[in-house]
């Protein structure tokens, strides 16, 4: 038996792809190898059955620390993120790890599963939901779309849908008026949980569209879970994308993504003192702030896309009573706060 | 980048300054004297528009208590007033957010006492005070330089 310490320190969203190799490295090679990660997101790993913990001087144990450098080629090859890990496990061990599942693997504990869910906790009865990501980190400010326009898909759904808004609070996240707000409050497990009992998932390429894809889905339901990726044209899709989810890309209608994902990193300099903001990283069509590859996706083509998971019937909306119930949770603005409280229908 | 207008004015050298009405940031008193930093000057146009709103406010309250539902007129001046103070935050913050600039008031009352500032800067300097706050200080992979030249990653 063949022990392996696997190390990196990504994001989350490599991190997951990791379990997955993880998993196909014992899916493929049964009783071969015994593994220790160490890794960032370790909550991502409770509860994992592939894990073992080595003692920390064994001589026995080949340490590894993982990369993907099959990335370099995403704009060549037809591979999934999913294959990035593996391809290096593979390459450094002589195995022929294949992917048995298309997603990462994220595994909850039985009290996990029945406990009610963040939202249900607070509202006081079980409610459908779509978690809902406005921004993300700021090395990656390409990534971020219009928060007007996510305000517009919020205003689109009102009463039907109900969105649960997270996301660091280190993170750039603009607050939404009409949703849940949990920003701030989601630690790993905790955001595990809200993604097992979600309908769906709103958001740019961001660790929760793999994470949606990653977690399981709760008895009684459709296999897989919706989701909604506002992804324009910096990554290229077949290496981002999942078949069931709604993915919309920019790629092949721009000269700046023409034939790939341009892989750049910021929209316009921060002066933050990253690298990324030199110019070599920086958006080549920004267009009032927003990468033109991102400005070119409407609020009405992402809500077009989340209605499809309803016109298929794999979702329903709320009904009239539980959007009743959800209505006084809903965050405010600063101008719908004081119309209230001014006892005014507007200011206007 | 350009700033916004009400970045470049100090509402506190006006000769009727409110300075009870003039809301704190990020629970400090903001500096005085001739603001330089850009990043100082953007804090700064978002309480001079959260100190408008704020004299808006206290001027219609004060107005109801003595006027009860008369003087109809000047009513609807002061809520115009409320109105042009909330287009100057909206403003704002459509200007600075491709920035990432966020900009949350803390309301007690009606009133915005505080107002809590987030960017890049800021974010930058939690992480650097603990660095556990973020994976994603991560960005070159130890040994990439010899695979290729991008140090590209996901980062997601």
């Amino acid at each position: 038996m063949r022990r392996l310490r696997l190390r990196n320190t990504l994001s989350p969203g490599d991190i997951l792809m990791l379990t997955a190799a993880v998993r196909d490295l014992h899916h493929c090679h049964p009783g071969e190898f015994e593994t220790e990660v160490k890794t960032s997101a370790l909550d991502l790993w409770k509860y994992n059955p592939y894990l073992t913990q080595f003692e920390e001087n064994d001589a026995n144990v080949t340490d590894l620390t993982c990369h993907y450098p099959m990335i370099h080629r995403s704009n060549r090859n037809a591979q999934h993120f999913l294959h990035g890990f593996m391809e290096f496990l593979n390459d450094e061990l002589g195995t022929n790890i294949q992917p048995s599942v298309f997603g990462g693997d994220v595994h909850l504990s039985e009290e996990e599963r029945v406990q009610p869910s963040p939202v249900a906790q607070r509202i006081g009865e079980g409610v459908p939901y779509w978690i809902i990501v406005s921004g993300g980190k700021y090395d990656f400010t390409i990534k971020w779309w219009e928060a007007s326009r996510y305000q517009e898909v919020v205003d689109h759904y009102r009463d039907r849908i109900l969105f649960v808004q997270v996301g660091s609070k280190h993170h750039y996240h603009p607050p939404l008026k009409g949703v849940l707000d949990l920003r701030g409050e989601t630690p790993l497990r905790e955001l595990i949980r809200l993604v097992y009992h979600s309908d769906g998932v709103l958001c740019p390429v961001t660790f929760l569209m793999h994470l949606a894809a990653a977690v399981p889905v709760p008895p009684g339901r459709f296999e897989k879970r919706p989701c909604v990726v506002i992804a324009g044209g910096r990554e290229p899709p077949h290496w981002e994308a999942y078949p069931w989810h709604q993915f919309i890309h920019t790629v092949g209608a721009l000269p700046c993504c023409q034939s790939n994902g341009c892989w750049r990193a910021r929209t316009v300099p921060l002066g933050d003192g990253d690298s990324k903001d030199d110019p070599s990283h920086l958006c080549l069509d920004p267009r009032e702030g927003l990468p033109h590859c991102m400005k070119m996706v409407t609020s009405d083509e992402v809500a077009k896309r989340i209605h499809l998971y309803y016109a298929g019937d794999v979702l329903s909306f709320l009904s009239s009573a539980q959007a009743e119930k959800v209505r006084p949770l809903l965050s405010q603005s600063i101008r719908e706060k004081l119309t209230f409280e001014l006892g005014l229908p507007a200011i206007k | 980048m350009e700033e916004h207008p009400l970045s470049t004015v100090d509402v506190r050298h006006s000769s009727r300054f409110r300075p009870e009405r003039f809301p704190t940031a990020g629970q400090n008193p903001f500096p005085g004297g001739s603001i330089e930093d850009p990043r100082l000057q953007r804090q700064l146009g978002f309480l001079n528009a959260y100190y408008h709103l704020n004299c808006a406010y206290a001027d219609l309250q004060e107005h109801r208590s003595t006027h009860g539902n008369g003087g109809e007129a000047h009513e609807h001046a002061l809520l115009q007033e409320i109105e042009k103070a909330l287009l100057e935050i909206e403003s704002l913050e459509a200007h600075y957010r491709k920035i990432g600039m966020i900009a949350s008031p803390v309301q007690v009352d009606g009133f915005v006492n505080d107002v809590e500032f987030h960017d890049a800067v800021s974010v930058a300097e939690m992480t650097r005070r603990s660095p556990t706050l973020s994976s994603s200080g991560c960005f070159a992979i130890p040994g990439l330089a010899q695979l290729d030249h991008s140090g590209r990653t996901c980062g997601d």
